[in-house]
């Protein structure tokens, strides 16, 4: 009983605890500054063409000829036409590098666990790129990546570490965007960029984002555009009227089949169903038979590999559903989902990044094959591959290069330049860099339909073919 | 006795218990009420609903009576029984995928010859399966469990856990984090159908059918063998069971062997359903299985497949039944907290499962 | 020859050689030798000697699996050695080693041979040409089968391994010692470099970073500071016993001057022990601005795990009652400080709190759920109980991410825009470029600084309370609950309220840790909050060692700490926690911690018998 007492006592002071606490004020924080200012637009027409440049040479490196071709003539061409003393007034400070010293950039991706394909598709992105410039301006291009997971916790920790590197130009990463948003402010109070190769959580590049959000972009879609690609495709090209979506709880696939369902009821469709499995669920005969009893035309399910693969083969057992469209994301876009669905897949369709046609993209994956001795392993790596580019580019038009050989770069002057980002022809397509940091538009977008010949070898036929593209 | 001193010698937790318990009870009655009246799904549908309940239900009864054994004999929970369901589904990968590439899977209809060589197929991989998942058991319980023998209870009951993951990531590192598709078996997709919009896939039958007959192979092996004598000589009591000339350790062992070979008997039933493998796979349906073998009464066999059945259904009919009713939105999402409410109900009401408790209080 | 093969040098050589090749195979092909690999240790290991060697460099994939064939070889010296007499021969017990080696080197040597003909990659994930190469020593080139010259050199470097391994049984124990401490100390060092230069304290003194510079390069340890730092650990610890012995004998004269045992200690004692304490406490004031945002935030994980250990150590170490859905408490303590303190105008109630606020009611609530989750398993123990709390932690989880309670928990996207604890203006910099900036560092501090301070204060006070309730009433009833409960009832302890306090006080700590975690973050999601954290706090208290406070904090610098230190772990993480819960329980199942403790306590016992 005595112990009673000591509970209610115990609960007594906690209450009145929280009772006398007082108000805090609760301040702006300052703005660390995401002006966007036009930067000379010679500087991007260079850079344009330099990307073409080494994307050629690629090949060459790639038969083993490691030559420096462009180390002399980029001295002139290619250091952004600003002073060194410009660039040392820089606001936001000044990367001063020694003649042998190399250019730094950082990456965080989910190294382990279960997404890891996804993060290491995204690391051969960057090692590309990396690759494929060679040296800039006369010095070597290093990649320091840490493993940021899928968490906050993980993107705060790998953000933490790749901060304390005061060398570092800038951070391509992270993956997911959970992992983004404890990162961002790490990143950009170390003055550094951050350019993410596959975040599309909307409100990373929203209007209303923290002003400590301001060194942030992304070469990744928004969620925004994609769900919108989706549902215009279903209701305006297939003429269904009547949608169900199913998510998994990921931060992702729940935003993406809102963003979905919001605008199939805009175009005058209707929202049958919204429904939700779990990660590590394998029975879906339940939710599906819940969604045929409403009659769809068309399921979302904008989810991952396993649980896609399950649902996407259970639907056609379920009665009700053998006729139904199905519809994934890019979350779904690879030869694996396809092996898991089995024939079922036949006639889904899915959107994705629209990379399929371009000479560079083959050149590309033929590097890759070179270096690694496979293929891409999920859709980021253009992303990542392009977000490299960018980054050195504008590192590039950022820099001045010292009397002894080395090299200084505004941070200042590299955000600006990055922001500045016009038409540049990278893998996904143009990308021009919006204020609020998104650079890429709806437009690298497409829906595939997978057919049956890719459902009997999609390893064979990966890519499939295009259906639609806005 | 009356009412006032029964009143009396009842304990305040037990009437708050009580309150829960039939609040829960008045919540569920009110949902499915709702959901009924709204006539949201018919007949079909709950026929469905019911059908996927049984075949996950019977997939969790079979590995569920893993856990029933053991704890049956050794009185600790064999955290790790779900990563030995894993091993045999996952090595049989291999054995399945070549198998299917030489055509013994594909058959036009089952009535053929073909079609007997496609369940001649499927049992020799089940029963390749079942050794691979024995062998791990055993070997589990060798290395890991036997020296620990008589130690306090939590410390087997950590070192099950620890194997658990070991297993479980040792797996991942030896056959990679990604899903490995089955070969799809195409002539057990047929539906058969009853009319009326009643139907039922073949590959549900034979995992309904094939899990009924192996647990029936358990109740004789158990009951009328010299083996399953001694088994049930040392769950009763070590002590005497030994000092009557039975190997403790051996029974033990064999225990382990048979519940491993049920858990990979499980393991090829569910790809056959699910066509997917992968590393992850046993840890969800291990602790479902294990809460199903407590519902039905932990150390008891046919125990343990009812609260398999029950826990499938519940599962797979219980969102939809009174979540919906209730205005819940994506209640399939909540199914796990259905799952392991009804094991918080059931042991605090009846904490010896529904069939009850088969285990000697002496050990 | 035959009298050293009469001695079973063979049979045990073979039987320790199987073991060896096993734990060989099995950390090649789940791919530990090859994410290992990249950390290098050593760089250039034999200096300008070994310029046309394959071994350019020592990484931790070789100590992983040499490490492993050597130890075989220990190990089979020393179980010959203890079935013969007192001090036999060498011969044999080399020759063990030797097979030991030859035996366990055959069965990497085999993989490398079948795996560059077949394409056993096919089953086997991590069987890739870059494992070949790595343990045949570089002698397989990718893409052609490996010839006799691979096969013969992993074998050969295997039985020098297990020749080693049994050499190093048959020196002296003190330098046995010494030598496993000085290339423990080198192995150390060489795989915390990153860590080093992310220290800011050693970037900002002239000579530390000097002293860096000439230790390593940018592959690992300079050979001939490796080898300085193998002979100064070493050295060290062969010398230390005499010191200690010396400081020993100093204490034993005091002791026989004055009374026996437990002394109340000294003025002179008194005093050096409130310095040790102040010194104690100043650095760790000192220790986030002084070694920067890197082992701030990593410390702040580790506090944080404290914290929950220390709760989950009540529950699990005192009282017995294994909780295995204990992160229910901590996110229900992020989630609470989410819910009061975001201002994210689409989730919540607006509430628009401070951390400071919120707290106090995260107390309260973790209370009530701590009772809410101890009524109904009160009547439950062992193995029931372990089931019931993990599926109430999973409960927790799935209404987190639920559809349902969108609107108050954010659902599958969380909770963001959490406040930062402190609303700090900015400071002007008074040490900018004197001498004291070196020390101190710039103070314009990241939240990994500022939330280090009430993560601390926390850390130290749940120890204070766990510490005071372990002497207590209430601890000495949690002890004899843990050891039987029907004893302990019949002896007029309340089990209601023993249990039920024992829930509560864990709750309210691991919620703190939660209130916490979610102010550093600033956003949480369901996904943090899965079984994986209620195991890892329960590994780190049954590392540290059950029931003991220290044993927490050591527990949790290990299992927390080590694998941010050591990023390759985190793929091995889980595989490798297993591994230890099994050795542990199997070979030590007190812990690290308390097994220092019973050692004094049993030494003090022996020496109080000698008295009279």
């Amino acid at each position: 009983m005595r112990s009673i007492r000591w509970l209610s006592l115990l609960m007594a002071i906690v209450l009145l605890g929280g009772v006398v606490v007082a108000c805090s004020s609760d301040d702006e924080p300052e703005d660390t500054g995401s002006d966007v200012e036009q930067v000379d637009d010679s500087t991007n027409a260079d850079d344009g063409e330099m990307d073409d440049e080494d994307a050629d040479e690629d090949d060459d490196v790639a038969e083993g000829d490691v030559e420096d071709v462009d180390g002399e003539e980029m001295d002139e061409d290619m250091a952004g036409g600003m002073s060194v003393e410009d660039v040392m007034a820089d606001s936001l400070g000044v990367i001063e590098l020694g003649p042998d010293d190399p250019i730094e950039i950082g990456a965080m991706f989910v190294l382990s666990g279960p997404n890891e394909s996804l993060g290491v598709d995204s690391r051969d992105g960057v090692e590309l790129a990396i690759d494929t410039i060679g040296d800039l301006l006369g010095h070597q291009v290093v990649l320091t990546a840490e493993d940021s997971q899928c968490s906050p916790e993980g993107g705060q920790t790998a953000a933490t570490r790749l901060a304390a590197d005061e060398n570092l130009v800038g951070v391509i990463g992270t993956n997911c965007s959970g992992a983004a948003e404890p990162a961002i402010p790490i990143v950009c109070d170390a003055g550094m960029v951050m350019i993410s190769p596959s975040n599309t959580a909307p409100k990373l590049t929203a209007s209303d984002r923290p002003a400590s959000f301001g060194c942030y972009l992304r070469t990744a879609h928004n969620d925004l555009f994609q769900g919108r690609v989706a549902a215009d495709f279903a209701y305006t090209e297939q003429g269904l009227r009547k949608a169900a979506t199913i998510h998994d709880g990921s931060p992702y696939a729940e935003e993406l089949q809102n963003v979905f369902a919001l605008r199939f009821q805009e175009l005058g469709g209707e929202i049958t169903a919204q429904e939700a499995v779990n990660v590590n669920d394998t029975d879906m005969a339940p939710v599906l038979t819940a969604i045929a009893a409403t009659e769809p035309d068309v399921i979302y399910y904008p989810i991952f590999t396993a649980e896609g693969g399950f649902v996407t083969a259970q639907a056609r057992d379920t009665a009700g559903l053998e006729d139904v469209t199905l519809m994934g994301a890019d979350g779904l876009f690879s030869a694996d989902f396809v092996d898991a669905a089995g024939e079922a897949a036949t006639g889904m369709f899915l959107s994705g990044p629209f990379v399929g046609d371009s000479d560079l993209y083959d050149d590309f994956l033929l590097a890759l094959e070179d270096k690694y001795g496979r293929g891409p392993l999920s859709g980021f790596h253009a992303h990542a591959y392009d977000a490299t580019m960018m980054l050195l580019n504008a590192a590039v038009a950022a820099a001045a290069v010292t009397e002894d050989g080395g090299l200084v770069i505004g941070r200042q002057a590299l955000r600006d330049a990055l922001y500045a980002t016009t038409s540049y022809e990278g893998l996904t397509g143009s990308l021009t860099c919006d204020e609020q940091g998104d650079c890429a538009t709806g437009e690298a977008l497409a829906v595939f339909e997978i057919t049956a010949d890719v459902a009997a070898d999609p390893e064979g036929t990966w890519p499939p073919g295009t259906v639609y593209q806005p | 006795m009356p009412w006032s001193r029964r009143l009396r010698r009842l304990h305040p937790t037990d009437v708050i218990m009580g309150i829960v318990g039939a609040s829960v009870i008045a919540v569920v009655l009110y949902g499915s009420y709702e959901t009924l009246r709204s006539g949201r799904y018919d007949g079909t549908d709950w026929f469905s609903f019911l059908v996927a309940g049984l075949t996950q239900g019977s997939i969790y009864a079979l590995i569920a009576l893993g856990y029933t054994l053991v704890y049956g004999i050794l009185r600790m929970i064999n955290f790790a029984h779900g990563e030995i369901f894993t091993a045999g589904a996952m090595t049989t990968f291999y054995l399945a995928t070549w198998l299917s590439g030489k055509g013994w899977l594909t058959a036009d209809r089952l009535g053929s010859a073909a079609g007997a060589r496609v369940l001649g197929t499927i049992v020799l991989l089940i029963v390749f399966s079942a050794l691979i998942s024995s062998i791990v058991a055993v070997v589990l319980e060798r290395v890991a469990y036997r020296p620990l023998r008589g130690a306090p209870r939590l410390i087997p009951l950590i070192t099950a856990i620890g194997a658990s993951f070991f297993l479980q990531y040792t797996l991942r590192g030896l056959y990679g984090s990604g899903i490995r598709p089955y070969p799809d078996v195409s002539v057990l997709n047929r539906e058969l159908t009853f009319g009326g919009g009643y139907s039922i896939a073949m590959d549900e039958v034979v995992v309904i059918g094939s899990a009924f007959v192996l647990m029936l192979a358990l109740v004789a092996f158990v009951q009328g063998t010299r083996t399953g004598m001694a088994m049930r000589a040392v769950a009763e009591d070590r002590q005497a069971a030994a000092l009557m000339g039975i190997d403790v350790d051996r029974t033990i062992a064999t225990t382990f062997a048979v519940g491993g070979a049920l858990a990979g008997a499980a393991g090829v039933l569910y790809a056959l359903l699910f066509r997917q493998t992968q590393f992850f796979m046993g840890f969800i349906p291990g602790l479902k299985a294990f809460t199903a073998a407590v519902l039905g009464g932990i150390g008891n066999i046919p125990g343990a497949m009812l609260g398999g059945l029950f826990l499938g259904i519940a599962e797979s009919i219980g969102p939809f039944l009174f979540l919906e009713g209730l205005g819940i939105p994506s209640p399939n999402q909540l199914k796990d907290a259905i799952a392991f409410t009804m094991l918080v109900l059931v042991l605090i009401f009846r904490p010896t499962g529904i069939l009850g408790e088969r285990v000697s209080k002496r050990a | 020859m035959s009298a050293l093969l009469e001695r079973g040098a063979a049979r045990v050589g073979l039987r320790r050689g199987l073991i060896g090749g096993a734990v060989v195979l099995l950390v090649s092909l789940v791919g530990m030798v090859e994410a290992f690999a990249k950390r290098s240790i050593v760089h250039e290991l034999l200096g300008p000697l070994g310029a046309g060697l394959p071994i350019q460099l020592l990484d931790l994939g070789q100590v992983a699996w040499i490490g492993a064939v050597l130890l075989s070889g220990f190990a089979a010296a020393r179980e010959l050695l203890d079935h013969g007499e007192d001090r036999p021969p060498a011969g044999p017990a080399l020759l063990a080693g030797g097979i030991t080696g030859a035996v366990a080197g055959a069965m990497p040597a085999l993989l490398v041979l079948l795996g560059t003909r077949f394409d056993l990659a096919e089953v086997f994930d991590k069987a890739r040409p870059q494992l070949y190469a790595l343990l045949s020593w570089g002698l397989v080139e990718r893409g052609t089968p490996s010839g006799v010259d691979a096969f013969l050199a992993t074998i050969l470097m295997c039985v020098l391994a297990g020749v080693v391994g049994a050499a190093v049984h048959l020196m002296p124990p003190a330098h046995r010692k010494a030598l496993g401490v000085g290339v423990l100390t080198v192995l150390v060092m060489g795989t915390i470099q990153d860590l080093l230069q992310k220290i800011d304290f050693v970037e900002r003194t002239a000579w530390l970073s000097g002293l860096y510079d000439a230790l390593y390069t940018r592959e690992g340890m300079e050979p001939l500071g490796a080898a300085l730092l193998l002979a100064a650990a070493s050295g060290l610890h062969l010398v230390a016993p005499g010191i200690r012995a010396a400081r020993e004998r100093r204490r034993g004269d005091a002791d026989a001057a004055g009374d026996y045992g437990d002394a109340p200690p000294s003025a002179r004692e008194r005093t050096m022990r409130w310095l040790g304490l102040g010194g104690i406490a100043l650095l760790l004031i000192w220790f986030p601005f002084g070694f920067g945002k890197v082992p701030a935030d990593v410390m702040d994980l580790v506090g944080i795990y404290i914290l929950m250990g220390l709760g989950l150590n009540i529950v699990v170490g005192f009282a017995g009652l294994l909780d295995l859905g204990y992160v229910a408490f901590f996110a229900i303590g992020a989630y609470t400080v989410g819910i009061l303190t975001t201002t994210d105008p689409d989730v919540g109630l607006q509430f628009g709190w401070s951390l400071w606020q919120a707290l106090p009611l995260v107390v309260l609530f973790t209370i009530v759920a701590g009772v809410i989750l101890g009524v109904p398993v009160l009547k439950t123990h062992g193995d029931y109980l372990a089931i019931i709390t993990l599926g109430f932690g999973e409960i927790i989880r799935i209404l987190a991410i639920s559809d349902a309670l969108k609107p108050f928990m954010g659902g599958a996207q969380g909770i963001t825009l959490i406040p930062k604890p402190f609303d700090l203006p900015e400071i002007p910099m008074p040490f900018a470029g004197n001498p004291s900036e070196a020390l101190i560092g710039r103070l314009n501090p990241g939240i990994q600084q500022e939330i280090y301070f009430p993560i601390l204060f926390a850390v130290i006070a749940a120890a204070y309370v766990s510490w005071r309730l372990r002497h207590s009433r209430f601890g000495r009833a949690w002890m004899a609950l843990r050891e039987d409960e029907n004893i302990a009832e019949a002896m007029g302890i309340n089990l209601v309220s023993t249990k039920l306090l024992a829930f509560a006080t864990g709750a309210v700590f691991a919620g703190i840790g939660g209130a916490l975690f979610a102010a550093k973050l600033g956003s949480i999601y369901p996904s943090s909050f899965g079984l994986l954290v209620s195991i890892n706090v329960l590994v780190l208290i049954i590392v540290g060692g059950m029931g003991s406070i220290p044993g927490v904090f050591v527990g949790a610098l290990a299992i927390v700490g080590l694998p941010e230190l050591l990023r390759e772990f985190e793929d091995f993480r889980l595989l490798l926690y297993g591994a230890v819960l099994v050795v542990m329980m199997l070979k030590r199942p007190e812990g690290l911690w308390p097994a220092a403790i019973v050692q004094r306590e049993l030494q003090r016992e022996s020496d109080a018998t000698v008295l009279p």
